[in-house]
């Protein structure tokens, strides 16, 4: 198939720009497949267009629904030629596989012989033995009970499973749900190398945080299969807000709350607001994350572009340039700065956005920058394409840059440190549902695929590059998640103690990802035809095989919901120390006595022409929050006069010259006193 | 004010003196600075609410400050000498042996001035006889200063700003400044043009040299777009300032600056911007006083550099997806300066407004224990507490990076500061600087080696000019441009005080600062103004000069790239596959939580002002208001598979 595939692409290639062009998809060198309009080719074979998921009852209607795609899934399996482990005879295990899927008390044991242990500070050979679940035992010559399942590395890199902090599985959009579902996602993600997500709980405006964020357990902990942790997305500010957000990071094990700069109108919120969150999270101990566009601009330039005519997807990269990206993620930066509260930007997509993130981290600022699969792993280009479907497929916010060398880029800062986590943002929709917006790209629902290619992605583009070496390659795709979500070294380290969720990595395999293999439910994937060179060889979840033999055994609904505890110390302990430090004291001055001028303070009702007040401020201050009042006696019609307080002098200078001799003279009768 | 210096230590901490701040550098708690009543009398009519009676106060400070060397003013004859009362003689002058300075190169040439405009420039100039002739000894001649930010007269909660347009422009001239530009600031819910002609009206009767006016934006709706387009074509103005900060007064949103950028560029005018983020400073300031910090230092410290730089930032951004062109008044601070500088690396066309306080003085002076002091300095954005800001901001003026220079001159009384004497979020905002403006420059860019004259002229005046379509016939010395000129003796030294200035305030922010550089002769309209350290200014002698829209220098770019923005749309056949339904929630309704919607797009646009683009939606949802009924449908297409579309 691959090499079909391949002649095909060549045959394509060779023709002369001008046939290129007007026929079939190309005005952008970068699409290599499909015609007007069509999927990739064979995205459908293996897999059925689930009617029951684009149903607005989407509870109910979907169990059948998971049936269907794991007898799909055992049909496709043994077809698959997409995976290869050139040179390897791993796993090599001591019972016959059949066995290994039921359950008993041994099967918890597992034993990984001869793996070069990669954590993201250093590699070093041993052997690991774990037993439910956790890592017990790790160095050479291990002591272990008999009849253990062993499996031979043979050198090859074991690495802490992957942690995707950023995902949207089953979430709800305008009555339908993104095709992936927890089970479909979380499958996706472990056979992808990664073995925990983090997944957005996205309460609508207006209702309660808590319930949105039950709703999102209870579809998760029924149908995930690996563990999981929540974001939840603050998309209204009040009190109530507030104490729930309380509730949430004390209780419920939240511990980042994601706020949005962008959808005027919707989730946006004013600088306020986010200073008011900010200034709550920084008290509480989380983490700030932060949609950064600027949602105003953008609704101003998207109805530019629909007058302009402009309605298929590549309005939505034209209405959302990166500078309004960069600007946000500065103003955000600029907040949380003054609220000495630890930023974290999800979605880093364009260079400005990525550069001002370090700068700021230049500056001493705590932010930290997620780049997504999609943004490290292809570019805009495609919302040209004449496809409107591949188009729409590629639809995200904040949009991939059109800029081919993005790519390369955010993975050269990735590597060097500047950015500091990696997610895949994965939201999936279904052709059918993406063309909601196919006469207006601002009804386009937004998301890209990218759990499952994260990890080989990265390898492909960081590491096989030579940008970051494999210890760098696990601080970014596991343990600086795990730092970031307090959930270090229990999860992100290769450790005794630690959750026995390991990949064992074959750098050498080489496989093409396409539409027709992933895990996705989605016709369409954004790296449809890319070359990746490094993929996961067994993925160890929970401590038990889910992974090997490119065959998948994944399990629904045993994964488990780990708390996040406030205050991680990757974030905090910098902020601490300069809370202690930011304490502000005013000047120490004796009272003003001198002349005051008589001013009037109009506030409500249009003041008239005389009444004009300058570009100072007074109506900023919020008098019944602080705790100040006025001096004067406040005239009730909301008019406070000042009046000249007129010294008993005639000369108001003189006054002041009285009020501070006569200072200086009980000072120094004082000091001659004492 | 010398022995200051003396007393022991302890001494000073008690009675007179801060200690922790080595640079003040007199007097005790609230007393101005002395002598500084003496030539001035306080108005106490000035202090109500109806604005102060202008004095005709004689100017007879300067004497000490500029022995007049160099320069001989000669009359032909005596006879000639009386006739020169008369002031139909008095317009034709001649500058003899003088080196002319213009922004691009310097040359020695005499001038020949009549009728407010220069007539000839050259050598063996041939002029009428009994001419009153300069003779400037090689001495430098510039075109006079533009200031192109001042407030004077500005009115604020029922006072105005101590130095009206009188007073304000003599300071001008007295500092070798020919030309102000002042901003009308109309109320909101004022009309723009009214206060427009209240301005005019109180410039007309008073300014003692050419002025014209920015006018600013305060709120925004479809009525000031109509009365900014007739600013534009019938008054002669073309630059408009928003202001991003003092919240829920000045100041708009991103979506309104958006809108009024554009209708800027349309206009061909210049959008100027106060950049600060009034939401953060807003909240800061809450959060300073409930800490109990009531003084001038809580003014810098509710609003720290970044929330300005932030600001810049997102102006930059905004005008540049507009396309329009910026301005950015009172640059103060180092990571403002950077962002504009950045700007401009990358092409945008801004332009950054360091003024006299952020180049001769900082932000330290806000922790004076002397508080009449510390409330002198109060302006927005405020001086940046970092002592080396001026002479970083005076080498991106000199490197260019930084254009135009103003003043922001709107100085307040002790006593009208003191209206915020127990919560610094009242004290009226505003510093002196129009007078030491350009003897600042020169002693701070000039002496030190960062500028050359040339440049000195460029930012002082001739980009001025150049920005507000104003050259050649101001900043520039050439034949037909006005006479507006200074002969500028470098080696003048003088201490400014407050004492001797000519604004009518207690306190000068630069007190005790010894500059070098100062005008020698200032010919404004074709008139002596100053010589010998005399001011003879005339009140009501300023004249409106109106601009023109589209400036070159700032448009040209503008147009090149407004001819390429065009953006086009991917010519696709229709779409024809399956549409996948969605219930749209209307945006009023509380939303159940079963239907919630994703963060992409919202269900209902409300970003797209419908009854703007002629687009409606083709799904033709008839049951959008159905809540319950949101069924799914497929709309099966004809060939029942993946290839689920052909072309059109």
């Amino acid at each position: 198939m691959a090499e079909r595939r391949g002649n095909w692409e060549r045959a394509e290639d060779d023709l002369p720009v001008y046939l290129a062009r007007p026929g079939t998809a190309d005005q952008v060198p970068r699409q290599k497949h499909g015609g007007l309009f069509c999927s990739v080719e064979g995205a459908f074979e293996s897999k059925t267009i689930d009617f029951d998921a684009l149903s607005v009852g989407q509870r109910g209607s979907r169990t059948p629904r998971t049936a269907k795609r794991e007898t799909g899934q055992e049909a496709r399996s043994p077809a698959s030629d997409c995976r290869s482990f050139p040179g390897v005879e791993s796993p090599l295990t001591s019972r016959p596989s059949p066995r290994w899927l039921q359950p008993s008390g041994l099967d918890d044991r597992l034993l990984i012989k001869g793996g070069r242990i990669v954590n993201d500070d250093q590699s070093f050979h041993a052997d690991i033995y774990m037993e439910d679940g956790l890592i017990k035992q790790i160095g050479d010559n291990l002591i272990v009970p008999g009849g253990v399942k062993t499996i031979e590395a043979n050198g090859k890199m074991v690495i802490p499973g992957g942690i995707d902090i950023h995902t949207h599985f089953q979430m709800p959009y305008r009555g339908t749900t993104t095709v992936d579902d927890f089970n479909q996602g979380s499958k996706a993600a472990l056979a992808g190398g990664t073995t925990m997500i983090v997944d957005h709980v996205i309460p609508e405006p207006g209702t309660s945080l808590m319930e949105a964020y039950d709703q999102w357990r209870q579809w998760a902990d029924e149908k995930t299969c690996c563990d999981y942790s929540l974001h939840v997305d603050i998309t209204h500010w009040n009190d109530s807000v507030k104490q729930e957000v309380d509730n949430l990071i004390k209780e419920k094990g939240v511990n980042s709350f994601h706020v949005y700069m962008a959808y005027k109108d919707y989730y946006q919120m004013s600088n306020s607001e986010l200073y008011e969150v900010f200034t709550f999270l920084a008290e509480r101990g989380g983490i700030a994350q932060v949609h950064a566009e600027n949602g105003e601009i953008i609704a101003e330039e998207q109805a530019r572009m629909l007058q302009m005519g402009i309605t298929g997807p590549e309005g939505h990269v034209l209405s959302r340039p990166e500078e309004l990206e960069a600007e946000a993620v500065f103003r955000a930066i600029t907040i949380a700065s003054q609220t000495n509260c630890p930023l974290y930007v999800t979605r880093v997509m364009s260079k400005s956005a990525a550069d001002i993130i370090s700068q700021a981290r230049k500056k001493g600022n705590v932010v930290f920058g997620e780049p997504i699969t999609a943004s490290l792993g292809t570019d805009g280009t495609h919302y040209w394409s004449k496809n409107w479907a591949k188009a729409a497929s590629f639809v995200t916010s904040p949009p991939l840059s059109p800029d081919p060398t993005t790519p390369d880029y955010l993975n050269t800062l990735l590597s060097s440190g500047d950015l500091s986590v990696t997610g895949s943002a994965h939201c999936t929709f279904s052709v059918a549902q993406k063309a909601i917006g196919k006469d207006d790209f601002t009804q386009i629902p937004e998301g890209v695929n990218g759990v499952e290619e994260r990890m080989a992605l990265i390898w492909d583009k960081a590491v096989t590059t030579g940008k970051m070496d494999e210890n760098m390659f696990v601080a970014v795709t596991s343990t600086n998640a795990a730092k970031i979500l307090n959930l270090y070294p229990r999860k992100g380290r290769i450790a005794v103690g630690s959750d026995a969720d390991l990949v064992i990595w074959d750098t050498d395999s080489i496989r093409t990802i396409t539409a027709k293999t992933h895990n996705s439910a989605a016709e369409y994937n954004v790296f449809e035809g890319m070359e990746l060179r490094g993929a996961p060889l067994v993925v160890i979840c929970q401590g038990k095989i889910v992974l090997e033999d490119g065959n998948l055994h994944a399990t629904s609904g045993v994964g488990r919901f780990i708390p996040c505890s406030p205050f991680p110390d990757f974030a905090y302990k910098r902020v601490k120390a300069r809370k202690q430090l930011a304490v502000l004291r005013a000047v120490p001055r004796g009272m003003y006595d001198g002349p005051v001028s008589e001013f009037s303070m109009s506030r409500g009702g249009t003041p008239s022409a005389s009444a004009r007040t300058s570009p100072t401020k007074q109506p900023v201050r919020n008098l019944h929050q602080s705790g100040f009042s006025l001096a004067g006696n406040p005239a009730p019609c909301g008019e406070l006069s000042f009046l000249l307080e007129q010294p008993p002098l005639h000369r108001p200078v003189l006054s002041f010259c009285w009020s501070a001799l006569f200072t200086l003279c009980i000072q120094r009768s004082m000091w001659f006193i004492s | 004010m010398s022995t200051a210096g003396e007393v022991p230590a302890f001494f000073k901490s008690m009675g007179s003196d801060s200690p922790a701040r080595p640079r003040q550098k007199f007097c005790g708690m609230f007393c101005p600075v002395e002598g500084s009543s003496d030539s001035k009398t306080l108005d106490f009519d000035a202090l109500s609410a109806c604005r102060g009676k202008s004095d005709g106060r004689v100017i007879d400070r300067q004497t000490d400050i500029s022995q007049p060397r160099k320069v001989e003013i000669r009359e032909s004859t005596g006879k000639e000498a009386l006739q020169n009362l008369d002031d139909k003689r008095s317009d034709r002058l001649l500058i003899k042996g003088a080196k002319i300075v213009n922004d691009d190169q310097s040359f020695c040439a005499d001038i020949y001035m009549e009728d407010g405009v220069i007539k000839q420039i050259g050598e063996n100039l041939i002029v009428p006889g009994g001419v009153k002739t300069i003779d400037a000894h090689g001495g430098m001649l510039m075109p006079g200063g533009i200031d192109v930010h001042t407030r004077f007269q500005m009115p604020d909660r029922g006072m105005t700003a101590a130095d009206d347009f009188y007073q304000g422009t003599k300071a001008a001239l007295a500092g070798g400044t020919t030309m102000i530009i002042d901003h009308v600031i109309p109320e909101p819910g004022i009309s723009l043009i009214s206060a427009f002609e209240q301005w005019r009206e109180w410039a007309d009767s008073k300014s003692c040299c050419d002025y014209s006016l920015h006018v600013d934006i305060t709120e925004w709706h479809k009525g000031i777009q109509e009365e900014m387009e007739t600013l534009v074509k019938d008054h002669g103005v073309n630059s408009f300032l928003v202001y991003l900060a003092y919240k829920d007064i000045f100041q708009l949103t991103d979506s309104q600056v958006y809108e009024v950028f554009s209708v800027i560029r349309d206009l061909g005018a210049i959008a100027q911007v106060h950049a600060e983020n009034g939401d953060i400073v807003a909240e800061e300031q809450r959060r300073i006083l409930e800490q109990g910090i009531t003084g001038p230092e809580g003014h810098v410290l509710s609003r720290p550099e970044e929330v300005e730089a932030e600001a810049v930032n997102r102006s930059v951004t905004v005008a540049n997806q507009t396309n329009c062109p910026l301005y950015v008044t009172k640059v103060m601070s180092k990571s403002a300066a950077d962002v504009i500088a950045q700007a401009r690396k990358k092409g945008t066309v801004v332009y950054g407004e360091p003024i006299t306080a952020s180049l001769g003085t900082d932000g330290s002076h806000y922790w004076s224990k002397n508080w009449a002091k510390a409330a002198a300095y109060v302006t927005s954005p405020p001086l940046s507490p970092d002592p080396t800001t001026p002479d970083y901001l005076n080498s991106l003026l000199s490197c260019g990076d930084l254009q135009v220079t103003g003043s922001a001159h709107c100085p307040f009384n002790t006593a009208q500061r003191a209206v915020g004497k127990d919560d610094f979020s009242l004290i009226p905002e505003g510093v002196n600087g129009t007078e030491e403006r350009m003897s600042i420059i020169w002693d701070k860019c000039v002496v030190t080696g960062k500028m050359d004259e040339n440049q000195f002229v460029a930012v002082t005046s001739t980009n001025a000019a150049k920005i507000f379509n104003l050259y050649p016939r101001k900043g520039r010395i050439a034949v037909g441009s006005d006479a507006d000129l200074v002969l500028w003796d470098p080696d003048l030294t003088k201490i400014i005080s407050a004492k001797s200035h000519n604004s009518t305030v207690e306190y000068n922010i630069f007190e005790g600062t010894e500059v070098r550089g100062g005008p020698l002769v200032v010919i404004s309209q074709g008139k002596i103004v100053l010589e010998e350290g005399n001011l003879h200014a005339t009140e009501g002698s300023g004249r409106y000069v109106a601009r023109k829209p589209f400036p070159d220098y700032v448009y040209k770019r503008i147009k090149a790239r407004s001819r390429l923005a065009e953006l086009r749309g991917v010519p696709r056949g229709l779409y024809d596959g399956p549409v996948c339904e969605v219930s749209v929630t209307p945006k009023t309704m509380t939303p159940a939580s079963s239907a919630k919607t994703s963060p992409a797009k919202q269900p209902n646009q409300p970003v797209r002002n419908l009854h703007q683009s002629g687009f409606s939606l083709s799904g033709a949802q008839i049951d959008d208001n159905v809540p319950r009924r949101n069924t799914q449908r497929i709309v099966a297409p004809p060939g029942g598979r993946a290839n689920i579309t052909s072309l059109g």
